[in-house]
């Protein structure tokens, strides 16, 4: 396989876009990082793509959903076809406009899994339909990365990220503060723990252990010099926050997982759209201003497990679908797949019944691993590792995205 | 208004005669209403034919006598196996309007959601209506209980006056209860050098005529001949007599082949209560070899079956075998209501406490299973105000009951028709106010994919649409006594009365049959072998193995099949197994957070958590990465436990054991005499890992009280060894 987009393409783009002076320069002079990092933010719980991305051009929209489809005050034109759901919209647009931020419509899981548990454990194995995979597929770009330390893979959270599991042990981190609490309450135990600890005898428990240890000082000295104030009452946005800081001060993250549940919404979707779309999207505009000079290296890839029926049901809400859509952002996505909504063949499949997957949801037309084999291709430079990371895919360059 | 008088065929004699006011109802504004009994039903007829076709009577409505018509509620008798009970609501006589009244019921001894579900509706009459039915569902347990009773009530009436308003319902016991003797047997165990082993046999209550009941052992891991002489014999109880002996005689050997046990039955009871009556007796094997760990045993039992090893579960599983503790085991603990409106964390502190402290450990894993099998999540005060009872009346009452109590009780709570949304879905189409309404699917998959018959079971799209139809209706309204609440209302307007066709004529339902079909389904659901298989596999990953043997899966799910789902006995064949008992298997699990805290605590003999720490050990619970009743997908967490492995979670286990141990009332239960630090350490072991730990981990913590500064006290070395041993990589499995 020929990469085509080398990574030396890769800085000098960077360096051509910052230099058009788009962004801020934020916090003190440092040495910046040049490793491109990847953020995935997992949208747990099958978000309603229709209602985020809306095809209020799309007569069927509203007939499908006469209760909850979004009206022209409920979303801002994206390009006289796709309209993005206000919410998400007040916060969002700027980066959309400066094509830092794109969304692919009809992106999803060829399997046609409709339990959450099952489809997220295929998308964050990367092997949609096989039960037996045991790794999940950053852990697999961890290692094709090659010998990394511990925190190059993190999940934030206090349980290791799913699309992390694997034998190769990775960081999990809430907050900074806990860790610097918890650094000094252990302070004395630490270098006996450290020996019995040792993976040799125990190897699920003592991994765990030893990538704690050996990243605990590097993680807890990342001083608090975030150079925005992110939305109250926001956990997302606390935990982007962490995010931006361990991006910032260059300390060796790669991967980065991020989960944000709460997107199944049966019942009364518009109402807690609203809630989640702005938990979400103030969070990313924080953090985009946050990381400043960085978010050229950086790349936030959105997706969930699937998407919801088409026809709204009976109470306001949809119910387990298909098709749903992912997004990307970062400063790799100027010219190619920021600002525009990306559709496979630049074609929208329609919402009549007879253009859907089983007479009720929407089609994927877009394979999330060729958007994983785009970003690792292009962003992560892994290229040459798609074997082992995306096994059973035959990755075609013609099938990506073309959002970076 | 001009007062008219009526027509003189109207006037009715002064005693039954009322004319009062104007009529309520828009259309009898300028009416007068008569009030009278309509026992006259020429009066009746003649009445409505003027007012159809004259306009003599125009001015007038009849209305029923204000004290003339009486409702009553009768008292009833039910049988447990009966499954519906009609309550009669009868009205003395036939009314020309609609007679409401209110009903509901209370419970007494018989407890809602356990051997009933409680109701409460608005009944009507319609006109000339005077008697209705009001099926109630009344649940089979397994248990032997005395006759119990709860009582209806009706209220509230509208257009008649209430003669009877509280009725009796009594349950009679079909498993033996007082109203009918039991037979019982008394698990036994003996060293196997003991030469006999005596068995007591006793009938609950004494019976007014002979009882008689064949008494035979059987094989387990004992086998006769070898060990014990088996026995058949037939027992006869005279009339009076309660208890029989029957001694069996024990055969020793030079075996170190640990305890064993053998299975006693009684069958053909005649004159008790019917049924075959199992039990066992446990050998105690006396030729132990030093190098056999029974303690290893006893620690596997005490943390799989319970939240770790501590004084009170050691000295149990000494005196009676591991097999007798068990078999102890599988009682469950007394439902003690926690407080009216339980939320979160004085659930937590109530799920903590009896973690640490309860005596019928098995009880509190096997609610801790239960609510995360049915996992809801506190996504608000629906939920929030239903889960104390979700977790007290639904979930613990039926721990040892037959699964399908335990499903229907859930389907019912108000906590899962809110949390899965099935309150609120509707037939097709259904116009509520201005709005359309509709199926709502959450549930239904779920039910299916999570709850019963898992993800791999052979139903289809069309099925999760088919089971939501036949669950339209299942929903919530208010409270009546309490307007933050809800309870379970069945809605006949949302029901989708189509026929139903679920799982290629598993069940057919033709014609209408309203609240009923959902019963049949969730019944035909906790029966099914998929479900058996299912949520057999999934206790079996939770008691021995998270590769779970396929052969006792197989087991398991045969005895849940043979029983129709009895949970008591699933939990037999998968405690009693050699699975269960198999070296490979102990330690094999990662301890949740709970199980880590608790289980410290209960090393340390640290009995109640007082008030003043109970803040501090939730919080220890969400560092490590557990929020009781806060997990947000249907899921629940995974029986796969290296989920709770992680850097952030390590971090958190090992701060948080130190402040367990730094507490001075936690650790001060750990009595040690002192001495150097190897034996120092080696008493802490003894206490707190009586199977021991690995050498490497033992010197490593050795070496490290050694390196205290020479003026450390017993108390500080103490506390440096526990946190590490507590913290050790074998502490924190099981």
């Amino acid at each position: 396989m020929t990469n085509h987009y080398s990574r030396r393409n890769f800085i000098k783009k960077t360096a051509l876009w910052t230099a058009a002076g788009t962004l801020p320069v934020a916090g003190s002079a440092r040495a910046m990082g040049t490793d491109p990092v990847l953020v995935t933010v997992f949208l747990r719980g099958a978000a309603d793509a229709l209602n985020i991305v809306v095809p209020y051009g799309d007569g069927d929209y509203a007939l499908q959903r006469p209760g909850i489809a979004l009206k022209a005050d409920g979303y801002t034109n994206l390009d006289g076809f796709f309209g993005l759901n206000k919410v998400f919209a007040d916060h969002l647009m700027p980066m959309y406009q400066s094509q830092e931020l794109g969304f692919i419509h009809c992106a999803g899981s060829k399997d046609n899994s409709r339990s959450h548990f099952e489809a997220q454990d295929y998308m964050d194995a990367g092997t949609p339909g096989i039960r037996s995979t045991r790794t999940g597929w950053l852990q697999r770009a961890l290692t094709a990365l090659g010998p990394t330390i511990p925190h190059a893979g993190i999940s934030i959270g206090k349980q290791t990220n799913k699309a992390f599991a694997g034998p190769t042990p990775t960081n999990t981190m809430l907050r900074r503060t806990e860790l610097r609490k918890q650094r000094k309450n252990i302070a004395g135990d630490r270098d006996t723990l450290i020996e019995i600890y040792n993976p040799a005898s125990h190897p699920l428990l003592g991994g765990s252990v030893s990538s704690a240890f050996k990243s605990l000082d590097v993680l807890a000295e990342i001083p608090n010099d975030n150079s925005v104030v992110y939305p109250d009452k926001n956990s997302f946005g606390k935990s982007l926050r962490e995010v931006a800081a361990l991006i910032r001060r260059d300390v060796g993250v790669r991967i980065v997982a991020i989960n944000l549940g709460g997107w199944d919404h049966h019942t009364n979707l518009t109402a807690r759209m609203e809630g989640r779309g702005e938990m979400l999207s103030s969070a990313l505009k924080a953090f985009r201003q946050d990381i400043g000079e960085d978010f050229g290296r950086t790349l936030l890839l959105g997706m969930t497990e699937f998407g919801r029926t088409v026809k709204e049901n009976g109470n306001d809400g949809t119910d387990h679908g298909h098709g749903s859509m992912m997004f990307g952002m970062g400063g790799s996505l100027v010219g190619a797949g920021g600002g525009k909504v990306t559709l496979a063949n630049d074609e929208w499949i329609g919402l009549k019944k007879e253009r859907l997957n089983r007479d009720r949801y929407l089609q994927v037309t877009t394979d999330f691993r060729d958007v994983f084999a785009e970003v690792l291709d292009k962003h992560m430079n892994l290229g040459g590792s798609f074997g082992s990371i995306l096994p059973g895919h035959s990755v075609d360059t013609r099938n990506y995205p073309g959002l970076i | 208004m001009p007062r008219i008088l009526p027509p003189r065929w109207l006037r009715l004699p002064a005693a039954d005669r009322r004319t009062i006011g104007h009529g309520q109802h828009e259309s009898d504004r300028n009416r007068s209403v008569i009030r009278t009994p309509l026992r006259n039903s020429r009066l009746l007829h003649a009445f409505k034919y003027c007012a159809l076709v004259t306009t003599a009577c125009a001015g007038f409505v009849l209305a029923p006598a204000l004290q003339a018509a009486e409702l009553s509620v009768k008292n009833y008798k039910a049988y447990e196996y009966q499954q519906t009970a009609r309550i009669t609501v009868e009205l003395s006589e036939a009314m020309t309007e609609k007679v409401s009244v209110h009903f509901s019921t209370q419970a007494d001894t018989a407890v809602n959601g356990k051997d009933f579900y409680g109701a409460y509706k608005v009944i009507e009459f319609a006109p000339g209506q005077t008697r209705k039915q009001i099926p109630l569902i009344i649940l089979n347990d397994t248990e032997v209980e005395t006759q119990e009773r709860f009582t209806a009530t009706i209220w509230n009436a509208d257009g008649a006056t209430i003669a009877k308003a509280v009725a009796n319902i009594a349950i009679v016991d079909d498993d033996g209860g007082t109203d009918v003797p039991a037979v019982s047997l008394r698990p036994a165990s003996a060293s196997e050098n003991a030469g006999t082993v005596d068995v007591e046999v006793s009938l609950s209550i004494a019976a007014p005529r002979a009882v008689t009941a064949l008494f035979a052992t059987s094989a387990a891991t004992a086998t006769p001949g070898k060990d014990f002489y088996g026995t058949s014999q037939k027992l006869r109880f005279a009339v009076g007599e309660t208890t029989k002996t029957v001694t069996i005689d024990l055969l020793d050997d030079d075996l170190d082949e640990g305890d064993e046990s053998f299975n006693i039955n009684l069958y053909e009871i005649v004159g008790a209560a019917p049924g075959v009556v199992a039990g066992a007796v446990t050998l105690k094997d006396d030729d132990n070899d030093p190098g056999t760990n029974d303690a290893a045993l006893t620690e596997h039992v005490l943390n799989r079956l319970g939240f770790g090893g501590a004084r009170y579960g050691r000295a149990q599983i000494d005196s009676l075998g591991v097999d007798g503790y068990i078999e102890s085991q599988l009682t469950r603990s007394p439902v003690i209501p926690l407080c009216d409106k339980c939320v979160e964390a004085e659930l937590t502190d109530a799920k903590i406490a009896r973690a640490v402290n309860s005596q019928r450990q098995l009880s509190e894993v096997l609610v801790d299973f239960w609510f995360n099998h049915f996992n809801v999540d506190t996504v608000n005060n629906i939920v929030r105000y239903d889960l104390g009872k979700y977790e007290t009346d639904y979930i613990r009452r039926n721990i040892f009951g037959k699964f399908e109590n335990m499903l229907i009780a859930v389907a019912r709570s108000p906590a899962m028709l809110e949390y899965l949304d099935n309150q609120s879905s509707t037939k097709e189409g259904l116009k509520i106010g201005s709005r359309v309404r509709g199926l709502n699917e959450n549930y239904a998959r779920e039910l299916m994919e999570l709850h019963t018959l898992g993800v791999d079971a052979p139903y289809t799209e069309d099925d999760v649409i088919t089971v939501a139809r036949i669950l339209t209706g299942w929903s919530y309204t208010r409270d009546p006594n309490d307007a933050s609440r809800r309870v379970y209302l069945f809605r006949d307007r949302y029901h989708d009365t189509d026929r139903k066709n679920f799982m290629n004529g598993t069940l057919i339902i033709d014609q209408n049959e309203g609240e009923q079909e959902g019963m049949k389904l969730l019944r035909i659901l906790a029966r099914h072998p998929r479900t058996a298989a299912f949520v057999s596999r999934k206790l079996i990953q939770r008691f021995v193995s998270e590769t779970p043997p396929e052969a006792l899966v197989a087991a398991a799910a045969d005895t849940w099949v043979q029983t129709q789902g009895n949970l008591r006995e699933v939990m037999r064949t998968i405690l009693m197994s050699d699975e269960f008992r198999d070296p490979a298997n102990f330690g094999s699990k990662i301890k949740s957070p709970l199980h880590l805290v608790a289980s410290a605590s209960r090393a340390m003999n640290f009995g109640a958590v007082p008030e003043r720490l109970e803040k501090a050990y939730r919080t220890l619970l969400i560092d490590q990465g557990q929020e009781l009743y806060k997990v947000a997908p249907p899921t629940g967490v995974p029986e796969v436990t290296k989920f709770w492995v992680s850097s952030a979670a390590m971090l958190a286990r090992f701060d948080g054991i130190k402040a367990l141990v730094e507490d001075d009332d936690i650790r001060r239960g750990v009595n040690i005499s002192g001495g150097d630090d190897n034996t120092l350490v080696t008493d802490i072991i003894s206490i707190v890992m009586p199977q021991g730990v690995s050498e490497a981990t033992k010197s490593a913590v050795v070496t490290q009280v050694a390196a205290m500064p020479d003026g450390a006290t017993l108390d500080q070395r103490k506390s440096e060894a526990l946190v590490l041993l507590l913290s050790s990589p074998e502490f924190m499995r099981h």
